[in-house]
């Protein structure tokens, strides 16, 4: 057996993929059609191509006709729908149009008038989906696959590698995490989740078998206006950005799943967040504002600096089969 | 601090249903999906056979002819996307109908009455042509539609208008329409029989206003009111009526007016957790003819993941007597300006049942087509004890059917 690292860029970050396999050719031919598909995935719902499904969906708001969707898009619709439900309202895909407001990158705060003027086009409930139809019901409402889209990503790739015949190996888009199988020796894969405030740091090490890991922070992308740090969690309640948990990490056999309750763990804030996950009980690991650390994996082993040169940006992997000794993994 | 036993099994449901989701989801992602086709056309073809039950021995003279109607009903329409904002279709209906109808109903010797059949076997045949468009702006939309109907003793030519508009934000929908049928009877062998007029003309206007309200995702609450006026020759030409003692049989006579007014509720939910749809109506007619109704409607669609849904469904009707509904006059009675024998202006009840099913698929070589294939049965009774008002003696000649019909339907 041998292990194949393919590092690529995609979906806006760093990406890469961990595979064991028989032959070289065979894992090489597995892992460009992984990386096709995961092409594939940020073509359709990229909100930043014209000719991308999102974009379509978005010129159609306003339009009662609606827009007839796939299967696949119809899928993360109806997850969509799910999350938006299981979360109170917080999980909203409508969130979109606050991106026209908040650009990270201009480091300009919108004026309250803004936030409410773009608040008019965010709420699933002025969405009406009818499987396969979808009616955006407010002229410039958007559509921002963002917050799952990544996650899903990651799940459908570790599907496909399955598919192919891989029993061994690790899905890492851009920190959010899936593992196939354990090392081909039975051990887990041991991940590093990082630490907000110091990403090139690992705040815990965590193993994992069969399952997807996510996390979600406030450094992810960020800017600070006159020493107030505003994250890229828009709640799409306030159209402002979440403050309250630094970062949530989520074990969860999908890693769509796991980023789902990471994502509405950060909109519910500090208090609810932790209440929110303690309540899944998936293995989680937060961060307060205060840098406190908290949740089932923070007791896991808390050592590590990311090895020099890695090329991940979100969590860090060792692909090297873990050592025998150390702390059993937590099975979900 | 710890979260109650109760509390958390609140919660767990959550993730129930993220995972759940997301496994249907996962399931299809490794295949490759067709990039969204959003305007398509639509074509589809279907097939029904409609059969009524014989009449029962005890409702007819002995030996008398008990075979009813049989219509075989073939469908083809299009559909087709002309720009952003226009679209056409058409329906072309090609009916073959034979079998024998009720002709008029004579007193037993109890005085019960009993139906008595047209002796001949009518052979007819119906073709149909529909078309319709629709002009879509950012308010709603504006449908222009037209259509002829030709069978040999019947024309009819009829068109209208119908529109909805969009406001609050979309949650509500006002619909409304205008139409007009214009229609012409040659009755057959007007020569044999003196009581069949050889030409006549009857029209129709309607019009309709209705409003939709959506509450939640799932619930949508209508509301709709049809006014239709028919004028012109009414009568059936093909029945008539019997009078003891009589030296022939009369027509069949019906005012030549008649306004027709409907109220119809509907309530769509749709229950997510088991992946169904319920809508229930509920709709009141009454008629310037002293005819009313009530009928309430229960459907069910039920969807097993993408591709299957079973819909059953059930309906009661019941309505009571038009003002001039007579089996039969009676010996010496003086003969009423207006009157009919047909068992459908009589006091009677129905219920029907029935199970709808749909298959989706893609062909596999090109998946850009997705088909619908779908299948229903449907069975009617009606009868004197299923109405709500009280009948005295059920007309003989209520009918009981039965409807097939099997469809493709595909999306391109």
């Amino acid at each position: 057996m041998l292990l194949g690292h393919y590092p690529f860029r995609a979906l806006g970050s760093p990406c890469e993929l961990h595979l064991w396999g028989e032959s070289r050719a065979d894992i090489d031919a597995i892992a460009e059609e992984a990386k096709s598909l995961v092409l594939r995935i940020e073509r359709k719902y990229s909100r930043y191509r014209d000719d991308s499904v999102v974009s379509e969906i978005n010129r159609s708001a306003g339009d009662a006709r609606g827009v007839r969707v796939d299967d696949e898009t119809a899928s993360l619709l109806d997850y969509a729908a799910t999350a938006f439900e299981h979360s109170g309202g917080l999980f909203d895909v409508t969130s979109g149009s606050l991106r026209r407001i908040w650009n990270f990158k201009s480091g300009r705060v919108p004026s309250p008038v803004e936030v409410t003027g773009a608040l008019r086009c965010v709420g699933w409930s002025r969405v009406r989906w009818e499987r396969p139809t979808l009616v955006l019901t407010v002229p410039g409402m958007e559509l921002d696959f963002g917050g799952f889209g990544k996650e899903w990503a990651v799940d459908a790739v570790a599907e496909l590698c399955r598919s192919r015949g891989v029993r061994h190996g690790m899905v890492d888009l851009g920190g959010d995490l899936r593992a196939i199988g354990p090392h081909p020796d039975g051990r887990p894969w041991l991940v590093g989740v990082r630490d907000p405030r110091a990403p090139e740091r690992a705040l815990a090490s965590v193993p994992l078998f069969d399952q997807g890991l996510a996390t979600s922070g406030d450094y992810e992308r960020c800017m600070v206006v006159d020493g107030v740090r505003y994250t890229h969690i828009l709640d799409p309640r306030t159209g402002w950005p979440v403050t309250g948990l630094r970062s949530a990490s989520v074990i969860a056999p999908q890693c769509l799943v796991a980023g789902t309750a990471t994502t509405i763990a950060l909109l519910k804030g500090a208090r609810d967040g932790v209440r929110f996950l303690d309540s899944l009980g998936l293995p989680s690991l937060r961060m307060d504002a205060d840098g406190r650390v908290s949740g089932t994996l923070a007791g896991a082993r808390r050592p590590c600096r990311t090895p020099a040169g890695s090329r991940l940006a979100g969590s860090e992997i060792d692909a090297a089969p873990a050592r025998a000794g150390r702390s059993a993994p937590r099975r979900t | 601090m710890r979260r109650s036993r109760r509390e958390r099994r609140r919660e767990r449901p959550a993730l129930r249903a993220l995972t759940s989701s997301a496994m249907a989801l996962l399931g299809i992602a490794g295949k490759a999906s067709a990039e969204t086709a959003i305007d398509h056309y639509e074509a589809s073809y279907s097939f029904s056979t409609y059969s009524e039950d014989e009449l029962e021995s005890s409702k007819t003279i002995p030996g008398g002819e008990r075979k009813r109607y049989d219509i075989k009903t073939q469908q083809v329409s299009l559909a087709a996307p002309i720009t952003e904002w226009l679209d056409f279709s058409m329906q072309v209906t090609h009916e073959t109908m034979t079998g024998a109808s009720p002709w008029y109903t004579t007193p037993d010797a109890a005085g019960s009455p009993i139906q008595i059949m047209s002796g001949a076997t009518i052979e007819d045949a119906r073709n149909d042509l529909n078309v319709h468009a629709n002009y879509y702006t950012e308010e709603g939309r504006l449908g222009f539609g037209g259509g002829y109907s030709k069978e040999n003793d019947y024309t009819a030519i009829n068109f209208g208008t119908d529109g909805e508009l969009l406001f609050n934000e979309k949650n509500t929908t006002l619909s409304g329409g205008l139409g007009g049928s214009f229609d012409e009877i040659m009755p057959t062998d007007a020569d044999l029989y003196p009581t069949r007029p050889k030409d006549k003309s009857k029209q129709s206007y309607n019009g309709f206003v209705g409003l939709s309200q959506v509450f939640d995702r799932r619930t949508i609450l209508q509301g709709s009111f049809t006014y239709n006026w028919n004028r012109g020759y009414l009568s059936d030409p093909y029945k008539q009526v019997f009078q003891v003692g009589g030296v022939q049989n009369y027509g069949d006579f019906r005012p030549n007016s008649r306004h027709q007014f409907a109220f119809l509720y509907r309530l769509n939910r749709h229950i997510e957790e088991t992946e169904s749809t319920v809508h229930l109506s509920y709709q009141y007619y009454i008629d310037t003819w002293g005819l009313s109704s009530h009928t309430f409607e229960l459907d069910w669609y039920q969807s097993f993941g993408d591709a299957i849904q079973i819909s059953p469904h059930i309906r009661y009707y019941t309505q009571n007597r038009a003002d001039f509904y007579v089996p039969y006059l009676r010996l010496g009675q003086r003969r009423p300006e207006d009157m009919s024998s047909d068992y459908r202006l009589s006091a009677y009840g129905a219920l029907s049942f029935g199970l709808k099913g749909e298959y989706l698929f893609h062909t596999p070589w090109f998946r850009d087509i997705e088909w619908r294939l779908h299948g229903s049965v449907e069975r009617y009774l009606s009868s004197g004890d299923l109405s709500l008002s009280s009948v005295s003696v059920a007309a003989p000649g209520l009918v009981s059917f039965t409807v097939f019909s099997v469809g493709l339907e595909t999306k391109f």
